[in-house]
């Protein structure tokens, strides 16, 4: 197996080989990110496709800095055309609070919740109104700050962290509903 | 939240989700119909460039063997 810089040059040399590689190994790890987002399994691969085309296309841009940073690269490039799609589709519009909230559920057990499959996790993430799973995940778990998230979907700041706490809030009590379901 | 936050993030953030099998031929005739129609699109440009710039180098030419032969 090539080294990540290595594969990079290759790629941006246009090597099929490395792009064939290149694939195996990221396509799935993008495939869940898109998912992530979208929601949808054949969105998320037309998307994660989508990605990988445009990443074999702008291998140029890509400066290698250390190991990890061709799937930073990729992930941050896969959270664009992400992005960009939602964007033109329209499904970034504010949505109401919804009825799935209720209040007085007891914090679950951080022990309790590590044990929850990742499936499980990303489906509760994915059944989240599209605003908030977008804010959710580019705040959480892909690292982008209220600013970014902000011009990047077309809200305030403050709008931003608003919607991340009602993301929050309806997460814990999806948690807890499933920790309460299987009996944890 | 924040223990949440890092759970979610911990566990999903290099999540791998499992392929159709199908997804690599789809993915590679996806990037062969992409590249077919860039091919195609630069074609086009070119000709749509190249032909009225050939047709004014022959207009000038004639025009100048024109103007010779007066």
């Amino acid at each position: 197996m090539r080294t990540e810089q290595e594969l990079a040059r290759l790629c941006s040399a246009g090597d099929r080989e490395a792009q064939g590689e290149l694939y195996a190994q990221y396509a799935s790890r993008l495939y869940a990110l898109c998912y992530r987002y979208v929601a949808d399994r054949d969105e998320a691969q037309d998307l994660m496709h989508d990605a990988m085309i445009k990443a074999m296309d702008s291998f140029k841009s890509f400066i290698y800095s250390g190991e990890g940073s061709l799937y930073a690269w990729l992930r941050r490039l896969t959270v664009n055309v992400v992005i960009d799609r939602l964007r033109q589709m329209s499904k970034l519009r504010l949505v109401p609070i919804d009825q799935t909230m209720e209040p007085g559920y007891p914090e679950a057990d951080d022990d309790a919740v590590d044990e929850i499959p990742a499936q499980v996790l990303l489906d509760m993430v994915a059944a989240l109104p599209s605003v908030r799973r977008t804010v959710f995940n580019m705040y959480c778990i892909d690292g982008f700050n209220h600013k970014d998230i902000a011009a990047a979907i077309g809200i305030t700041e403050k709008g931003s962290a608003g919607i991340l706490a009602k993301a929050r809030t309806q997460l814990r009590s999806a948690v807890n509903d499933y920790l309460k379901r299987t009996g944890r | 939240m924040k223990d949440y936050d890092d759970i979610f993030r911990k566990r999903l953030e290099g999540y791998e989700m499992k392929l159709p099998s199908s997804d690599r031929d789809d993915f590679l005739n996806r990037k062969a119909t992409r590249e077919r129609y860039a091919r195609r699109r630069r074609n086009f440009l070119g000709l749509a460039v190249g032909i009225p710039a050939a047709l004014a180098i022959l207009c000038a030419i004639l025009l100048f063997v024109y103007l010779l032969s007066k």
